[in-house]
């Protein structure tokens, strides 16, 4: 019934409007991101999807920071590997039913993505030579550790249950049932971690006031930029991959599909910062414990209740 | 005007603001606070971030040389500007972004910033508070050497008994969300404190009376300040908004901003992951167990007391060295939520004139 379902983007519309069409997708769902988070913390809806904009404007024209002795290098590095992980991550997320990127293993890359993502923020906490940012890169690497099993194993439920770690097999999966109704703990710990690994919200301690900004501390113009507009671009594409994973993708009734992910996407997004800036940022060393004793065993139960929904012949 | 003029002065119209409030400016803080929150422009947390430095009130010379050291630090285009008591903060606000447009406009390369490691080296108590430039304040020499000035990190035994680096470093005076003029010099292992010193900077020139302040303002200004360093900015941005709807003429907007003050104290009190946040932060060993066990959260529940105009029995403030000795080896967030959750001020607070170490 799906018949597009393994063709990729490039096959479809030719490589390069393909990664164009992915990368706008990317900067677009990094802006909703941004004007969402925007609109609550500002308490107001005024100018919420212009002040992203005028920001990167205003980043723009300001000058680089520079420390003294900085790794500039390592820096810079990390700086740019923000966004182009979220975009590279975005690349097997379904986009109208289709990926940029297909292999047999699209669930392994986009954690794969993550997982370079560490590196990233630990070289920008790193760089600057400043105790502040290395405070921050301390905090992520620890609260990195604790996310990411928890994480693998919610992506491990999906996988067991579709049968295959093929994001648009996943989608064919779910043509009778959505996989939230089955795997509820799973979903929320995929958006969880995403707040997680995108450091925001209540997972804000490695760039929160605390330390001056954390691993954001020293960062200026277009470095600044280039990890806000990374961290926007992360959470946009993590709650498509969630819309895509979980709660169908693109099926639903009457509205043609593009629409319908569009709306799954946004109500993600919504609910994430809803919900993220009602609550205080949460210590490392609290969600650390948290992460390894509650998290593990809850996604490993919920790892093997589908799985014996899958031999049982629930999916099927 | 011509299309890059547009945009740039579109793209600075909101600029990030990093405050810098002289002893005894509480006041003419609240209002350009609420001046900003008004324009929804945003604060900066570390100077990297800023566009414009608004001093409040006349900075000791100490404060004046830290001010100096954070405005070295500042990325261009940048305006720094100094707002005194009795000035209408709005105009002030859009005469500094008009300069600060101007100063962007211009196409005169900025002159004069010093180099970094020109503030190294002269230990006259005003820089060595500025944690945001070389943070690697190591002044023990180590035999790997030096790097561009500034010796090696050595190693010592942490609290687990680990070898691990030890940096020396300073935070305050200016620091957003850190009681201005306060400085902390700590050794660092890790995220963990160590020989902790804290100390008022020009404290012989401090006057010990401000101007007298409304004791509910006063509490809403300190939660929102704790919020802030506990990272929760929507209920500061409420609590905000209370103190400065209490300061109204207007009968409407003060009952408004009393509900809004229940409001967010019903919610700082009513939630859990606060206070599972907070919860054992500046407990020291021999108080474990007795009921200030949670010396953190019971300030924070004084401040919300008082918030909303229920009488409060003032806890005790302890004295700088008492305060340091129980930042011992604490995790740097939280030694930022005991001093804050304080709300030490210089004018107020009781000052000793030389400073405490732990």
């Amino acid at each position: 019934m799906r018949e597009t379902a393994t063709a990729t983007l490039p096959e479809a519309w030719g490589v390069l409007p393909a990664v164009l069409a992915v990368a706008l997708v990317g900067v677009g769902l990094g802006l909703v991101v941004a004007s969402v988070d925007r609109a609550v913390l500002a308490g107001r809806t005024r100018g919420a999807v212009l002040e992203p904009l005028r920001e990167g404007a205003r980043l723009l024209l300001e000058q680089r920071r520079t420390t003294l002795a900085p790794d500039r290098l390592l820096w810079r590095l990390g700086c740019v590997a923000v966004p182009v992980l979220a975009l590279l991550s975005l690349a097997v997320v379904p986009v109208g039913g289709r990926t940029l990127w297909s292999t047999s293993a699209d669930l392994v890359w986009f954690n794969a993505m993550e997982a370079l993502l560490w590196a990233a923020i630990w070289l920008v906490g790193w760089g600057p030579n400043a105790f502040h940012a290395l405070a921050g890169g301390y905090r992520f690497l620890a609260q990195g550790l604790a996310y990411e099993l928890p994480l693998m194993f919610a992506l491990v439920t999906v996988g067991v249950a579709a049968g295959s770690l093929r994001t648009t097999d996943v989608l064919a999966a779910q043509d009778g049932l959505w996989f939230v109704v089955t795997m509820p703990v799973a979903f929320a710990v995929f958006v969880a971690s995403a707040a997680a690994f995108a450091f925001w919200g209540p997972f804000a301690a490695p760039t929160s006031a605390d330390i001056a900004g954390g691993v954001t501390s020293e960062l200026s113009g277009v470095d600044r930029l280039l990890v806000e507009a990374g961290r926007g671009v992360f959470l946009g594409a993590t709650a498509a991959m969630a819309a895509a994973l979980f709660l169908g993708g693109d099926s639903g009734p009457w509205l043609p599909g593009p629409l319908w992910q569009l709306l799954k996407t946004l109500a993600v997004v919504t609910a994430l910062v809803w919900v993220g800036r009602r609550l205080p940022v949460l210590r490392p060393d609290r969600t650390v414990e948290v992460g390894w004793m509650v998290l593990v065993p809850l996604t490993l139960v919920q790892a093997l209740v589908v799985a014996v929904l899958v031999l049982s012949g629930f999916y099927a | 005007m011509d299309l890059i003029g547009r945009l740039r002065s579109w793209a600075l119209a909101r600029p990030r603001v990093l405050l810098v409030d002289a002893p005894g400016t509480t006041g003419l803080r609240w209002s350009l606070e609420a001046e900003l929150d008004r324009r929804g422009w945003t604060h900066a947390v570390s100077p990297a971030q800023a566009d414009l430095v608004v001093i409040l009130g006349e900075p000791g010379p100490q404060l004046a040389h830290a001010v100096d050291v954070v405005w070295s630090q500042v990325p261009a285009p940048r305006h720094r500007m100094y707002v005194r008591d009795g000035v209408d903060v709005a105009v002030a606000l859009d005469r500094g972004v008009q300069d600060l447009l101007g100063r962007a406009g211009s196409s005169a390369r900025e002159v004069g910033r010093p180099p970094p490691a020109s503030f190294l080296g002269s230990d006259d108590g005003g820089h060595e508070g500025m944690d945001h430039g070389g943070g690697h304040e190591g002044h023990h020499m180590h035999h790997g050497g030096e790097v561009a000035g500034l010796p090696m990190a050595m190693t010592g035994p942490d609290r687990d008994g680990l070898e691990l680096d030890v940096l020396k470093v300073s935070l305050g005076p200016v620091h957003p969300g850190w009681p201005t003029g306060l400085v902390l010099r700590a050794e660092l292992q890790g995220d963990v404190l160590a020989g902790a010193d804290l100390s008022w900077i020009d404290a012989e020139s401090v006057s010990e009376v401000g101007p007298s302040l409304d004791a509910r303002q006063s509490a809403l200004d300190h939660l929102a300040r704790f919020l802030v360093v506990a990272g929760w900015p929507t209920a500061a941005r409420d609590a905000r908004r209370a103190r400065d709807g209490l300061r109204s003429e207007e009968h409407a907007r003060r009952t408004a901003a009393q509900r809004l003050a229940e409001e967010v104290t019903g919610k700082v009190l009513g939630s859990r992951t606060l206070a599972w946040a907070i919860a054992g932060a500046g407990r020291s060993q021999r108080d474990r167990g007795t009921s200030s066990a949670h010396p953190v959260l019971g300030r924070l529940r004084h401040w919300c007391d008082l918030a909303v105009g229920r009488d409060s029995a003032n806890p005790p403030t302890p004295s700088l060295q008492d305060l340091a000795a129980s930042l011992e080896g604490t995790e740097i967030g939280t030694a930022r939520l005991i001093v804050a959750s304080l709300g030490l001020d210089p004018v107020t607070s009781q000052r000793v004139p030389e400073s405490a170490g732990a």
